[in-house]
């Protein structure tokens, strides 16, 4: 046990030491899947993650391929989905960025991309 | 992946509010069931001041969870969060707030039933708003965000769980001051009235926690592989650990020195009593060991998410 205990520290001590982030909602999946390729730009985007989340602080960003915003704003938040309209970009690499605050009051942020194109 | 507010701090803070929490809401409910019989003795007079001193330890350690939590939730440095929007909308637009509103309002309760604790009503509703006071923590955790029915399972779970909790470790504290005052002032009669009630609690309070906690760990470990492999499942089978040592001095306070109490030699009772007094220290150091992991436990990804993720960020 006390061997156990001084090996399940360790890493514990590690994590304070580098000051690393810990939370909680992660990505789960999305739609469009992450890293695939649709044939025409989504409307939206749908991010669905393991916790339900807090609107107040929950936000996504979508940029085109042109480096543009294509996202309409604000996102819409229900349970541990997250949904934002998107305006259209053309074809090529979209870039989603997310920021989430799960209800158990942790931060999480992340990205992926999707490809748009024949 | 940023967490703006120091997390030492965060984890430290969680960890006294849970332990005053507990202290608090142990010693009401052993003044209510235990010492009930006993209140207009001497051996008990000094555990009402444990509840204030719990209460108070409790306010000081919520506002600073609330400080702290905001500039976690705004992604803002300490110092450019504390103001009264961001603290506002983490009042009132978050799940947090709420809860932090709704147990100030308990701690309002049990202020104004600690300063009547003479009358029976307000001894029993103050055991009723500390029951509470425990169980709202759940709403603060993982348990609060689990997803679907199993979420409504993980909030009874989790709430039954920090109430066998607080009533076992705080209880402690309070147990000890008794005790203690029985010790100094001969009082053997009164200590084994306290032994043998709360006896009894700390087994109900076993048979919850091991319940409860395999419903948390199924759901928030979910495998052997999750409780190995990951920090939150070592951190828990450390936390299972203290719990087994705790059980372990429970089991020869009530098996062994209960009996020796009960006896009729003056000697040996007294002898029995100061071994209660020294393992039930023991037990209330361990449980507030565990009090911390659950403070550290609470900002760690749960292992079932590690596991069984399939796409990360």
């Amino acid at each position: 046990m006390r061997r156990l205990s001084l090996i399940s520290i360790v890493p514990l001590l590690v994590l304070f030491a580098t000051g690393e982030a810990t939370a909680h909602a992660l990505l789960d999946h999305a739609e469009p899947r992450v890293g695939n390729k649709v044939a025409s730009p989504p409307r939206e985007v749908t991010l669905s993650f393991t916790q339900k989340l807090e609107p107040a602080f929950s936000s996504v960003t979508v940029t085109g391929p042109t480096g543009q915003r294509v996202d309409a704003g604000k996102a819409r938040v229900s349970g541990n989905q997250m949904s934002v309209s998107l305006k259209g970009g053309g074809t090529g690499t979209y870039h989603v960025n997310w920021r989430v605050l799960s209800v158990d009051t942790h931060t999480t942020d992340g990205s992926f991309t999707f490809q748009v194109g024949p | 992946m940023e967490w703006s507010a120091a997390g030492a701090p965060l984890v430290a803070t969680r960890a006294v509010h849970f332990a005053a929490t507990a202290i608090t809401v142990g010693d009401v409910i052993f003044r209510t069931i235990i010492a009930a019989p006993l209140l207009h003795s001497g051996p008990t007079a000094s555990t009402l001041r444990v509840s204030w001193l719990g209460l108070v330890a409790s306010v000081i350690s919520g506002a600073i969870w609330l400080l702290l939590q905001a500039a976690s939730m705004s992604g803002l440095p300490l110092d450019e969060a504390l103001t009264a929007d961001v603290i506002s909308t983490v009042i009132n637009e978050t799940q947090f707030g709420t809860v932090t509103v709704v147990r100030a309002g308990l701690v309002i309760c049990l202020v104004a039933c600690l300063a009547c604790d003479r009358t029976l009503l307000a001894r029993w509703l103050g055991f009723v708003a500390a029951l509470a006071f425990a169980a709202s923590l759940a709403w603060t955790g993982h348990a609060g965000s689990t997803v679907g029915a199993e979420g409504y399972l993980h909030l009874v779970a989790d709430a039954l769980h920090l109430m066998a909790a607080a009533a076992w470790i705080g209880g402690l504290v309070s147990l000890i001051l008794l005790l203690w005052a029985a010790h100094r002032s001969k009082a053997i009669a009164a200590a084994r009235h306290a032994v043998r009630w709360f006896s009894i609690l700390g087994i109900i309070s076993v048979a919850v926690l091991l319940l409860t906690g395999a419903v948390n760990t199924v759901i928030l470990v979910g495998s052997p592989r999750g409780l190995i492999f990951t920090n939150y499942g070592q951190l828990l089978l450390v936390k299972l650990g203290l719990f087994a040592v705790m059980l372990a001095l429970a089991a020869v306070n009530r098996f062994r020195l209960t009996p020796e109490l009960a006896s009729s030699g003056n000697e040996q009772s007294s002898v029995a009593l100061r071994h209660l007094i020294r393992n039930s220290a023991i037990e209330t150091a361990c449980g507030l060991s565990i009090l911390a992991i659950v403070g550290l436990l609470g900002t760690l990804h749960p292992a079932i998410h590690l596991v069984h993720l399939t796409i990360s960020r």
